[in-house]
């Protein structure tokens, strides 16, 4: 465990040493001064908007940095042959994937820690009112970061990097759009038409669940406790079922 | 490196703070003045492909606005039309029951599904708990979609219906008769051929002949209040931007918006025709009010002729009942029968 725990703890300085994460809060902190703003085009009541955009936007951000930050990790480790020291020390490949794993939740989850200050703090001066709903979708957000770190390091074994991000933000940002069109187009399938669209249904992992932002933004009341817990019990099921298909991968994989 | 990133976290938490509140600090130090452009700059401005592309981009904006006030007005529960497959099942569309005309329209079903047509058990339950989503069709209270509306117009001041609607919402919903009478005569002047924008204010003003007050912006400062004051009597481009001081001058003043605004709706009624196009529901309607609300102008300053001439002429180019109606009792009027108008 603690070879794991050394393995992320790199991960992570080395995220921070790229300061991939500033940049992104700067950016973040760019669009609080947008969002600030709309107070200057003196209409009242744009709290929703605000939120929108605010939860619109850190969600893009924080899902892009747990992307890019994934999916470089073993192709920049094998690329630079970094990984054969580290292989060559009394460390599995195992240890090296769990470790990386953890070191990019860890980011990505500080990541959406630190946006969700900076909304909960625009909004106290914007003064718009959060509501418990606020601090839910704070604690899904940072699930669904496992999920996405655990299916883009997965994917990394897999395809090259540039394929990786494309395909991770794709399922990450549209699962949505893809879910919604599934539903729809089955109900004018027939046969195996609709076990094909449930199939590809079953297997996607549905990351809008994740997603409890529209709720706040439009006073929704919060999600029951038992729909946190299952959700939390399927973000365990798919970050498992990805780290299996990776590990697995990348133990085969020849170096 | 911990203090280092925790100190840069702090900073940067601190420069939002800031950021957020700076517009805040420095709105009351602020003056907003028109700008002002010689003819050289206008044409530098207009063979600006950067200006081109930035005019592109505010116009997405505002039909963003748009959009998102949709979305709003239906508390963020998405709707699509049902598939073939659904139909044959019994779920059909169907008109909206309860929104205004003009925001009238075809409703479907809840993209997220309803339990009696989910087929994906316990996931298809959590769904409902986290995204937006209420059984049948819900609309917001449209109060909330106003300042959508102010926003939308600010960026593309030529959407005509946001200004009649967003008006409407102000006087008759959030009771700000005259935020709306603002709205109005800004929507007048950024669209001065909009037979839409100029019925609703002379509606508003006869609506509000015997409250003036309602009408007068408490927010003006009191070199706005003079300058009312020291106006007159209205006259041609003025007529939109003056306050009526008394009844007959109210009345007096819609019966000249309204009298224009029939003209030209009939002159875009003609020219609609023409290109084998109609008119909307919410067109339909703002012509025949007009007429009507015309004719009661009229009334109100004793000019029953006019008024029964108002109704004949909207009889004979924008049908409607109420038309008739007025007509009525217009000529009870002339013949001293009655004393009120419907």
């Amino acid at each position: 465990m603690e070879k794991v725990l050394g393995i992320a703890q790199v991960t992570i300085i080395e995220s921070f040493r790229r300061k991939d994460p500033y940049v992104v809060l700067i950016l973040a902190a760019l669009i609080v001064f947008g969002a600030g703003l709309f107070s200057r085009f003196g209409t009242e009541g744009l709290g929703k908007f605000v939120k929108d955009v605010g939860f619109t936007v850190t969600g893009l951000l924080a899902v892009l940095i747990c992307v890019v930050t994934a999916a470089r990790q073993l192709p920049n480790e094998i690329q630079n042959r970094t990984l054969y020291p580290l292989l060559a020390k009394p460390v599995s490949r195992l240890q090296v994937f769990l470790g990386k794993y953890l070191g990019v939740g860890v980011m990505a989850s500080a990541v959406v820690l630190l946006f969700s200050a900076e909304l909960y703090l625009l909004f106290r001066i914007l003064d718009i009112p959060v509501s418990g709903v606020f601090f839910q979708s704070v604690y899904l957000r940072m699930l669904s970061m496992w999920i996405i770190a655990g299916m883009t390091l997965s994917l990394s074994v897999y395809l090259t990097q540039g394929g990786n991000v494309t395909v991770s933000m794709l399922l990450a940002l549209a699962m949505q759009t893809f879910a919604n069109t599934l539903i729809t187009v089955r109900t004018d399938l027939e046969g195996w038409g609709v076990w094909v669209v449930d199939t590809l249904y079953w297997l996607l992992p549905h990351l809008e669940l994740f997603d409890l932002t529209k709720r706040e933004v439009h006073n929704f009341p919060a999600a029951p406790l038992w729909v946190l817990a299952a959700l939390t019990v399927y973000a365990a099921v798919y970050s498992l079922l990805f780290m299996a298909v990776g590990m697995q991968r990348f133990r085969s994989l020849n170096l | 490196m911990t203090k280092t990133f925790t100190g840069t976290t702090l900073s940067l938490i601190a420069v939002a703070a800031m950021a957020g509140l700076v517009p805040h600090a420095v709105r009351d130090h602020v003056t907003v003045r028109e700008a002002t452009y010689q003819p050289s700059e206008i044409d530098a401005a207009k063979e600006s492909i950067a200006l081109s592309l930035l005019g592109q981009l505010q116009m997405s904006i505002a039909d963003l606005m748009w959009l998102k006030s949709m979305e709003y007005l239906h508390r963020g529960n998405l709707q699509r039309m049902p598939t073939r497959g659904e139909e044959d099942l019994g779920f059909m569309r169907g008109d909206s029951q309860d929104t205004a005309v003009g925001l009238g329209h075809t409703e479907g079903l809840n993209m997220v599904l309803d339990e009696d047509r989910d087929w994906r058990g316990l996931l298809g339950n959590i769904q409902r708990h986290i995204a937006c989503y209420s059984e049948g069709h819900i609309h917001d209270d449209p109060v909330e979609l106003i300042p959508w509306y102010q926003l939308a117009v600010k960026l593309n001041p030529k959407l005509e219906r946001l200004y009649t609607m967003g008006a409407f919402f102000l006087a008759d919903f959030a009771q700000e008769p005259a935020e709306a009478r603002e709205m109005l005569v800004a929507g007048i002047a950024a669209n001065p051929n909009s037979f839409e924008v100029r019925a609703a204010l002379g509606r508003l003003l006869f609506e509000y002949s015997d409250r003036l007050d309602a009408l007068k912006d408490d927010h003006h400062d009191e070199e706005d209040d003079d300058h009312d004051e020291m106006e007159e009597t209205p006259r041609g481009d003025e007529i939109e931007t003056y306050l009526p001081t008394s009844k007959a001058e109210a009345c007096e003043m819609a019966a000249l918006l309204l009298r224009e605004a029939v003209d030209r709706a009939l002159e875009t009624k003609l020219a609609y025709r023409s290109r084998h196009e109609k008119f909307d529901d919410f067109q339909e309607q703002i012509h025949y009010e007009s007429y009507l609300f015309l004719s009661k102008s009229y009334v109100e300053l004793g000019r029953y002729d006019e008024a029964l001439a108002a109704c004949d002429e909207g009889w004979e180019f924008a049908k409607h009942n109420l038309l008739r109606v007025q007509q009525r009792v217009v000529s009870r009027l002339i013949e001293g029968e009655v004393d009120e108008s419907p």
